[in-house]
């Protein structure tokens, strides 16, 4: 599983570490609006291209 | 100020941290610290606009690297030795609202990664004799921030609990030749109705021996000491098992459910520890919805816990709440 690492010092002297998943969804909410958005089967349109099939 | 101080009755130390009587005390919900800082806006502790997870050195810490010298003096009887060691917060999202049950699958799992790496990276400094990883969840439990969040400590030594858990263990592998903790699973899943959820890699149970109403202890089914020796389908199945109990926790009542989560892993203090067994206590201080356990006389002043629940009903009670199943997790019984 691939995760990055950055150690940063704050102005303290305090160490912080940001931990990145370039592998996994982020979801702060938008997951799911970008799927309302690009999936028909929300809006019972079946003709769009890029439905997820009823996957989503 | 913060210094050990030796509990000559007890046998154990004391952590005497003064400067954290001052720390930041339920901010408004327009101020967090552990927030992204925004653009033009206040600086937070974490001065990115946005992230993951992050962790960082508390700075309010119960101990420091290096630590200042004690600000008393020792005596034979009453000793002293600085607090030497390391404490750090993770914060589990940038998203402020919610709480770690709100945090989705993938997310857990990156935690666990997260956890693994502290736990190696703490563990190596030769000052650490113990890591614990562990979150206070609720104002009930006394939390002072809402952003979801735990915490690590790194102590200088074994604490009491663990070091009371460590004789056990021991004695019981003497005796026996076997586990304690593998036995207690045996027991457990021999008897089932104490088993909550389960999957391929681990159990939750409200165990036979539970101090507190709704106590929940995970472990792994593999005889392992700590993260450092999960595969990557064990780390996915700790993920799932957790999003399953907190899940079950919230939903028993409709409310997010206070809790405190402690990380019970072998001591990082260079010796063998074969016979420990790594496992997760979950201690919610509810007995009802709206009624709290307080460590009151009987267990604050004799250390004698009283459960006037029996775990045989409370398990009941969580595996009825909803889910059985996230994903790959299911409740073989
Ligand atoms: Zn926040
Ligand atoms: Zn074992
Ligand atoms: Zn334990």
């Amino acid at each position: 599983m691939k995760m990055t690492k950055k150690k940063i010092q704050l102005e303290d002297g305090r160490y912080l570490v940001y931990f990145g998943f370039p592998e996994s969804k982020k979801s702060s909410g938008s997951q799911d609006t970008d799927a309302a958005k690009t999936c028909c089967c929300r809006s019972k349109d079946d003709d769009k291209s890029g439905c997820c099939g009823g996957k989503e | 100020m913060s210094e050990l101080r030796w509990h000559p009755i007890l046998q154990e130390w004391v952590i005497t941290a003064t400067h954290r009587q001052n720390r930041t005390f339920l901010p408004p919900d327009d101020y967090c610290p552990l927030c992204p800082t925004k653009p033009d806006a206040f600086p937070t502790e974490i001065p990115s606009e946005d992230y993951e997870i992050v962790t960082f050195e508390n700075k309010f810490p119960s101990f420091r690297h290096p630590a200042p010298e004690p600000a008393v003096e020792g005596t034979e009887l009453y000793k002293v030795r600085p607090a030497e060691g390391i404490c750090e917060v993770v914060s589990y999202t940038s998203r402020h609202d919610g709480t770690l049950t709100d945090c989705t699958l993938d997310e857990m799992r990156n935690l666990v990664e997260v956890w693994t790496d502290r736990f190696q990276e703490l563990s190596s400094r030769d000052f650490i004799d113990y890591v614990l990883i562990f979150e206070n969840k609720g104002k009930d439990i006394g939390v002072t921030l809402y952003h979801p969040h735990g915490q690590i400590y790194a102590f200088p030594f074994i604490p009491p609990k663990i070091q009371t858990e460590l004789k056990s263990a021991s004695e019981h592998k003497q005796k026996t030749g076997r586990c304690l903790f593998c036995d207690i699973i045996e027991e457990e899943y021999k008897d089932k109705r104490r088993i909550v959820a389960e999957n391929d890699s681990f159990a939750a149970m409200v165990p036979f021996f539970a101090r507190y109403p709704y106590e929940v202890y995970i472990f792994s089914k593999k005889h392992h000491q700590s993260m450092l020796q999960f595969d990557e389908a064990e780390k996915a199945d700790l993920a799932n098992i957790l999003k399953v109990v907190l899940l079950k926790y919230d939903n028993m009542w409709g409310i997010s459910l206070p809790y405190m989560m402690v990380m019970h892993q072998a001591p990082t203090d260079g010796l063998d520890y074969d016979h420990y067994h790594f496992h997760i206590e979950f201690h919610p201080p509810n007995r009802t919805q709206t009624k709290l356990k307080y460590l009151a006389g009987c267990e604050t002043g004799a250390g004698s816990y009283i459960n006037d629940t029996v775990a045989e009903e409370k398990a009941a009670e969580l595996r009825q709440a909803e889910p059985s199943t996230v994903e790959n997790t299911f409740i073989k019984l």
